[in-house]
């Protein structure tokens, strides 16, 4: 399989919330070009006191992958922040995770390629 | 408060992954997120009367405090016997950013704010665990 190393110009996003409230974030990233999306049923495991500390509580989870530009991280961060919000209680959760190579065509879809 | 954070992944054998919450609780964190597999690892590939059974698998998320992961890895290899071959493994990743769990911090930020406080440590002569043990 071909790789292409390169230094960090796209991450791996994870989006968790509640069941149903997906669709929310598919759109947002959607309306922002991303498009390379994976979302899997989740088990939240959490129990209502450390609920406060993770933002979710121990209810049934979608979780959502997505690669995305390290250039639009700041912009996807503050959008998810303000339409799901994130800065309340119990909404949900989002991080990033740095991806150190990827292959051709991955870069291809994000519009990296040669 | 200024935390970093580490994204601890664990698959395991479908029905595991309790052991690998209770192990995470035990260690710090404070839960965690499972979905659901399949395996296709050499260990993985079982047949019954010629027929192949789809090995099922859970993954678990497990978000901490860098501090905590080494205890926290631990406890959940002893806990989902993860020694042993072809019940499960366990990486982590490092974070770069959050949202939903106090504030989003860049490594970078991180690093300053670090500095910053031991700049305070030093010109207030606060007493640090490393200097407490010397003592």
């Amino acid at each position: 399989m071909a790789t292409k190393k390169s230094s960090p110009i796209i991450e791996f996003l994870m989006v968790i919330v509640e069941r149903g409230k997906i669709e929310k974030a598919i759109t947002i990233l959607q309306n922002m070009r991303v498009d390379a999306q994976v979302v899997s049923f989740g088990k939240g495991t959490t129990d209502s006191s450390i609920a406060e500390y993770f933002g979710t509580d121990g209810k049934e989870k979608e979780v959502l992958f997505a690669i995305i530009k390290l250039r639009d991280e700041e912009t996807i961060l503050t959008t998810l922040s303000e339409k799901l919000k994130f800065e309340e209680k119990n909404t949900g959760l989002a991080l990033t995770l740095p991806i150190k190579s990827a292959t051709y065509s991955t870069l291809e879809v994000l519009g990296f390629a040669l | 408060m200024l935390k970093e954070f580490e994204m601890i992944v664990t698959i395991v054998q479908k029905g595991q992954a309790d052991k690998v919450v209770e192990a995470s609780r035990e260690g710090g964190a404070r839960g965690g997120t499972i979905i659901y597999g399949r395996g296709t690892g050499i260990h993985d590939s079982e047949s019954v009367l010629g027929v192949q059974i789809q090995p099922e698998k859970e993954i678990i998320f497990t978000l901490a405090e860098t501090y905590q992961k080494p205890t926290i890895m631990k406890l959940i290899c002893e806990k989902a016997k993860l020694n042993t071959p072809g019940a499960g493994l366990c990486f982590s990743l490092p974070v770069n950013r959050i949202l939903g769990s106090k504030k989003m911090m860049k490594p970078s930020e991180i690093q300053k704010l670090k500095k910053e406080k031991d700049k305070k440590i030093k010109a207030n002569n606060i007493p640090t665990k490393e200097s407490n043990k010397q003592q």
